[in-house]
């Protein structure tokens, strides 16, 4: 197989095909920067991944079932074309926004730094998986999408500040995981779905959610539940 | 020796029958009160083991009529935490013996056993 | 209801597994849930009320209550033994609860719900759900504490 030039997708079940697959840590990273868009070798290029490896990876993911070749008629090429012409220029250089989401995610993947610094970090590092989240599989062809997993505001750090409100490091894992489930009670279930998030693992440090306005509401939660001020930068302090 | 078991769910009967066995009791079972005390009164056990919560007439009224019937008759509560007021409350009464749920079969051999040597 | 509460459900359920088939099942790593449970084969509610309103629930598959029982050298296992089983399992599980929060909550008699049913009363949108592994099989424990405008919602 010569993967070079080639554009993979995820295949739709893709969260159900990796439960129980173990993969190397990297590999995990470009499952999930494929867009269906970029070509395989261009993506290990951007991620810092040498490019020689390219037909052995894609071999071994695609011979997983974990990514599928992107192959299109003429009419889906032409269209795709016309979206993403359309994209590029609803762009702006601004922090990703709850209302704007894919918009967000492809500024964020394109622009070399954001020019609003968001609350948490978003980064165009690539991003570890994220295969927590139950995403509903889109009724829209699997055309090329935006990447997911570039944009999102990673929960990990609320989610050690939580366990630290409620009784630190030492506290029984069960508790503290309970803690976090007192926090999201808390947190506006709409926002959640509407975030695309039907469940999301405790223990994954991965997890991230892609609203702003989800995200704050996290926090507010946060606040709520232990009657303290976080600050996303580690620098937690107790309010007043 | 006749026994008799008394408990709303016929897993927990079944569960009861089976370790005690059928070598050594008679067995037979009923899945409330009001069925336990026609039982009882047809088949004259001599051992009787006894749930608290149960439909129509409870664990410790069962108790109370079992032992107006026939008072040397041998009764071990088996109930879940909560009701262990009232099972302490059976063995006010006349119970001789207390198993909480959920029990092992030793637990259970055990309890028969000191039930059987009094 | 603070975590330590919440912890002691999932403790007896522990305590349930070791007692009855001498064996701690594993916890995995839980799950918050937003959508309606996924509910399984079998399946014991219990209703908590109190300071606090929710839901505390144990869903399986049926391979697993078999296995359960198979275990207690149960071999029948028709549905109606199962679903007696899931419920026994729910009311030992309820009554464990009551006694150990004292008057703090009011924990309903278990409802048994078979075949992945919906329950007919209302169940907190988000849930704690802790995947219980047992003999290579797995079951769910689910803990569901109303937030405020649900409980109003629900009254």
């Amino acid at each position: 197989m010569s993967a070079g030039r080639d554009v993979f997708k995820r295949p739709r079940d893709f969260d159900d095909r990796a439960l129980g697959v173990s993969l190397r840590p990297y590999e995990w990273e470009v499952l999930l920067a494929l867009d269906g868009r970029t070509p395989f070798v261009q993506l290990l290029r951007r991620m810092g991944l040498d490019e020689l490896d390219a037909d052995e990876v894609a071999d071994e993911l695609t011979g997983k079932g974990l990514m599928d070749q992107c192959v299109v008629t003429y009419g889906e090429f032409m269209r795709e074309r016309e979206t993403t012409a359309a994209r590029s220029a609803d762009v702006q250089p601004a922090a990703p926004t709850a209302t704007n989401g894919a918009a967000a995610a492809l500024a964020a993947a394109t622009l070399p730094s954001p020019a609003v610094e968001p609350k948490l970090r978003a980064t165009i590092k690539p991003q570890p998986p994220r295969l927590s989240f139950s995403v509903k599989p889109t009724s829209a062809p699997m055309m090329p999408r935006v990447a997911v997993g570039i944009s999102g505001y990673k929960l990990k750090p609320l989610l050690d500040f939580i366990i630290d409100q409620a009784g630190g490091k030492n506290l029984p894992k069960i508790a503290a995981q309970l803690a976090v489930y007192r926090v999201f009670r808390r947190v506006p279930r709409e926002l959640v779905l509407a975030d695309n998030i039907h469940s999301l693992k405790i223990g994954d440090p991965t997890i991230e959610v892609h609203n702003k306005e989800l995200y704050d509401a996290i926090v507010r939660a946060i606040e709520t539940t232990f009657g303290v001020k976080y600050e996303s930068n580690a620098a937690n302090t107790a309010a007043g | 020796m006749k026994l008799l078991i008394v408990d709303d769910s016929n897993v927990i009967r079944r569960a009861i029958a089976r370790e005690i066995g059928s070598s050594r009791y008679e067995i037979r079972s009923a899945g409330n009160g009001t069925e336990a005390l026609a039982v009882f009164d047809e088949f004259a056990p001599e051992i009787v083991t006894m749930d608290i919560t149960m439909p129509e007439l409870d664990g410790l009224s069962c108790v109370d009529a079992i032992l107006n019937r026939r008072p040397d008759t041998k009764i071990l509560v088996i109930s879940a935490l909560a009701d262990k007021a009232t099972a302490v409350e059976a063995i006010k009464r006349g119970a001789q013996g207390f198993l909480l749920k959920p029990f092992t079969a030793e637990m259970l051999h055990t309890e028969l056993a000191e039930l059987l040597a009094e | 209801m603070t975590d330590n509460d919440l912890k002691m459900f999932v403790d007896i359920v522990s305590n349930y597994f070791a007692k009855v088939v001498d064996e701690a099942p594993l916890l995995d790593e839980p799950v918050i849930e937003f959508t309606p449970p996924k509910l399984l084969d079998y399946s014991g509610f219990i209703q908590i009320s109190g300071s606090d309103d929710g839901c505390v629930y144990i869903t399986m598959p049926r391979d697993f209550a078999v296995s359960f029982l198979r275990r207690t050298g149960e071999m029948a296992s028709d549905d109606a033994l199962l679903s007696d089983f899931v419920g026994e399992m729910a009311s030992t599980i309820a009554s464990n609860a009551r006694e150990r929060f004292g008057g703090q909550f009011k924990i309903s008699v278990p409802r048994t719900l078979v075949g992945g049913q919906q329950p007919p009363f209302s169940v907190p949108g988000t849930r704690f759900v802790l995947p219980i592994r047992w003999d290579g099989r797995t079951a769910h424990l689910g803990i569901g504490v109303f937030s405020s405008v649900e409980a109003v919602k629900a009254s």
